[in-house]
């Protein structure tokens, strides 16, 4: 790795440690969103309320630089509500605009399918494009701009299911569970001793995430591990034990998620385990399990690893 | 056999009525019953398990496939138990389950009609011509109720079992990891242990029922054919009329009965009162070779709805004209009989060619049933690359490093990598599978335990990455470091 890669790698390092050591018992979780940051991709975190999912974007904010917003979905939410909208201003005999709360840099878009479907679509257009048109002039969305969106797994009455096309949208789904029970005595000890969800204090910036997404385009990949990707996620198509398999763009996200996991390892290439490793995570949400396979019990992750054993690892 | 201490009623009873007195018999002396079903099965049951403790199936289908072996000892104390008599001795007792048992377990172990077959082997002890003949009198419209019986016990054996296993499935917590299937619906060992415990438990439960229909089933056919009832009937009447004889206020009645009964049923009346044993053996035995007796015969029709006995009388026409058409075949009767018999052999023939068929279609998962794990076998070949033991050469570092020296970095590192799989597969049996990766083959290094070798071949694993996937050349003094490591824990010297 050169200087520039060595820096960027320690502070990513610096990053993970800052996050780690507020919200506890929960590395992985923290390593799959900075992966998911310096892909440049979005992502869906599923857990059950509680686990720190806010107090992980406020400290992740924090540690970039950027700014944080958060919004709570309702069933009564109005995309206006999401994106901004234009309104008269009778002081000034004008129309006014209104930016929404996607102007920002992390977004916590929290239960986002207690939302219709109206409201979900609302973040489509910014997920994408990074721009929000609103009164028919497109505003880009000051960068690096990211939306983490949370599920509760539980309590599914009065939910929205997000549609495939906006699950799409986020890079990976990271499942969040509770933490070890040692992680949990420390939590508890520790916060119980603090107004709750702590304080911060001043926190310098610690990292540059635009010269950090731009290190980990650059990172190499070969042939045979591209090959291995595309492989991958092939195998979820015409397979019986899903209904519907993962399309290309799932593909490209794996590779991108492989080359953040090789930056964030410090490594300037990236290699078969780097690619595997992320399979779970960016193939989760995109693929649907067969019916008689959800009646037998089986999970997305148990089938997307009985798939994974049957693609012959490259050796290049 | 004392019809005086039968202890069932001796009536007539159609062939359903039988099975449900069976089923009777079955509840009433349960206990005796099941300890006699358990007393073989328990041992020999908690033997197989221990053989088969890694396939316990196949302990399923020797229990089950023994049970006419478990059948027999229930079968006996049934019979005993009918009469009121005591079981017998355990000498009695012990030569019963092997009696005359290996065609029980071989052609006749599919017989639709075992358990009302059974006590003629068991109880009456025929073989052979004896045995036929009696089996040929005993059935008659008995057959359907008999196969009746074996279809409804199977089909609750195989709802009991099913019943528990689902019972189990559903009543045992997730937390305990405890699953029949595997993702792909093959059986677990677990799941294989639940199903034949599952099995032997609903065979267990429901085979002395089945033997019980079948032994009544059985009795009936005895009842008719020798007339139990009412031998019996002339027996109590008899008794009564005897007490009555005895008490003097009760003899003129007793005349006026007699009377009647002599009127009514002299022969029998008469055998009681005025024959003596020996006397009523020779009239028994000149009745029974009168013309009247000596041949029994089951004559079965088919009628017409609403016909009247009148109606058979009068043959029609068409019956006629049908019988003379077939008169003009007499002479191909042979020709027929024979066509009729070929057809027999060619359906018998397709009939094995399709099990053939079956079995040859099915032989893999049939092969599967026995073993769980296939014998592993070292791969040829892995990820794409030769990893025998014979491709490789005689001097694995001699050759990487002069494939180094050479400039060829690529292959020299490929050989030295392949040639450390070969040795891990060859010398620690490892289990590398194509699918795994180059850290997933460390990781199985590093779980054999041996903290050097684990060493090493993350060394080498980290060197075969960097140069395969990030194209960075190692130093040489690397490559010589990985040689020496090699030859240290993988060539045949190291130990």
């Amino acid at each position: 790795m050169n200087d520039s890669s060595s820096t960027i790698s320690a502070a990513l390092n610096a990053l993970r440690e800052h996050i780690n050591g507020r919200l506890i018992g929960q590395s992985q979780v923290v390593d799959q969103v900075l992966i998911a940051m310096l892909a440049g991709g979005h992502v869906l975190i599923e857990g059950v309320p509680g686990l720190g999912k806010t107090l992980l974007v406020q400290t992740l904010a924090a540690g970039i630089g950027g700014k944080f917003k958060r919004i709570q979905f309702t069933p009564d939410l109005m995309p206006g509500d999401v994106t901004g909208h234009v309104m008269f201003d009778m002081s000034q005999s004008k129309f006014v605009l209104k930016q929404g709360p996607v102007f920002t840099n992390l977004l916590l878009a929290d239960e986002i399918n207690r939302a219709p479907a109206k409201t979900q679509a609302a973040l489509l257009e910014v997920m994408q494009e990074y721009q929000v048109t609103l009164d028919g002039k497109s505003m880009p969305v000051s960068k690096p701009f990211m939306v983490l969106a949370t599920q509760n797994p539980i309590e599914q009455e009065g939910t929205y299911a997000l549609p495939e096309a906006e699950l799409d949208r986020f890079i990976v789904k990271i499942n969040i569970d509770y933490p070890q029970a040692d992680d949990e005595l420390l939590i508890a000890t520790r916060y119980a001793l603090e107004s709750f969800g702590g304080d911060q204090g001043e926190i310098q910036q610690l990292l540059d995430v635009e010269n950090a997404q731009q290190q980990c385009a650059a990172i190499e990949v070969d042939e045979k591990v591209a090959e291995y990707a595309v492989q991958l996620v092939r195998s979820t198509r015409g397979t019986t034990l899903l209904r519907h398999g993962a399309g290309p763009r799932a593909s490209i996200a794996l590779l991108r998620c492989a080359r953040a996991l090789a930056l964030l390892n410090g490594v300037s290439f990236v290699t078969p385990d780097d690619v595997k490793s992320m399979v779970l995570p960016v193939l989760r949400h995109r693929v649907i399990l067969a019916p008689e396979v959800e009646i037998d019990g089986l999970g997305v992750d148990e089938v997307l690893g009985n798939l994974l054993e049957k693609v012959d690892a490259p050796r290049s | 056999m004392n019809l005086d201490k039968l202890q069932v009623n001796a009536c007539l009873r159609s062939g359903w009525q039988a099975i449900d007195l069976g089923f009777l018999m079955a509840r009433a002396w349960w206990r005796q019953i099941y300890i006699a079903s358990l007393l073989p099965l328990l041992p020999l049951t908690l033997v197989l398990l221990l053989v088969f403790s890694q396939s316990p199936l196949w302990s399923l289908l020797f229990i089950w496939w023994l049970k006419p072996f478990w059948e027999r000892l229930p079968l006996y104390i049934a019979s005993r138990m009918l009469f009121d008599e005591e079981p017998g001795t355990w000498s009695n007792m012990k030569s019963l389950p092997l009696k005359d048992i290996l065609p029980w377990l071989l052609w006749r172990r599919f017989s639709v009609q075992r358990a009302f077959d059974n006590p003629v082997t068991v109880l009456e002890e025929l073989k052979g011509t004896a045995r036929r003949e009696r089996l040929r009198i005993l059935h008659g419209r008995y057959t359907d109720v008999a196969l009746g019986n074996q279809l409804v016990c199977f089909c609750f054996e195989l709802l009991v079992a099913f019943g528990l296993v689902v019972m189990l499935d559903f009543f045992t917590p997730d937390t305990l990891g405890i699953r029949l299937y595997d993702s792909f619906g093959d059986l677990t060992l677990s799941g294989e242990w639940i199903f034949t415990l599952a099995g032997i438990a609903a065979i267990t439960l429901v085979m002395p029922f089945h033997t019980m229909a079948g032994f009544a089933l059985y009795l009936n056919r005895r009842i008719e054919l020798e007339a139990w009832d009412i031998e019996i009937s002339f027996r109590n009447l008899a008794n009564r009329k005897q007490r009555a004889t005895s008490h003097r206020a009760g003899m003129v009645s007793a005349i006026v009965f007699a009377g009647l009964m002599t009127l009514t049923m002299p022969a029998a009346v008469d055998a009681a009162v005025e024959h003596d044993h020996e006397s009523s053996r020779q009239l028994i035995e000149s009745v029974l070779q009168g013309q009247d007796f000596g041949e029994e015969r089951t004559v079965r029709k088919w009628r017409f709805k609403g016909w009247s006995e009148a109606d058979d009388e009068t043959i029609p026409e068409w019956v006629i004209d049908f019988l003379e058409w077939l008169e003009l075949f007499k002479d191909w009767a042979e020709v027929l009989s024979n066509i009729a018999a070929w057809v027999k052999v060619l359906l018998v023939l397709a009939f094995a060619g399709l099990l053939f068929y079956l079995f040859r279609r099915y032989r893999g998962p049939l092969s599967r049933l026995g073993r769980r794990q296939p014998e592993k076998t070292a791969p040829e070949v892995l990820f794409g690359l030769d990893v025998t033991p014979e491709s490789l050469p005689p001097d694995v570092p001699a050759r990487v490093m002069a494939l180094w020296a050479e400039a060829g970095y690529r292959e020299a590192l490929s050989l030295l990598y392949r040639a450390s799989l070969s040795r891990l597969i060859d010398k620690y049996e490892l289990a590398f599978r194509a699918s795994h990766t180059e850290a997933e083959c460390a990781a199985l290094v590093r779980a054999h335990g041996i903290d050097s070798l684990s060493e090493y071949f993350w060394q080498l694993t980290n060197a075969w990455r960097r140069l395969a996937y990030g194209h960075q050349l190692p130093e040489s003094e690397t490559i010589k470091g990985l040689c020496d490591g090699w030859t240290a824990e993988l060539s045949d010297e190291s130990q």
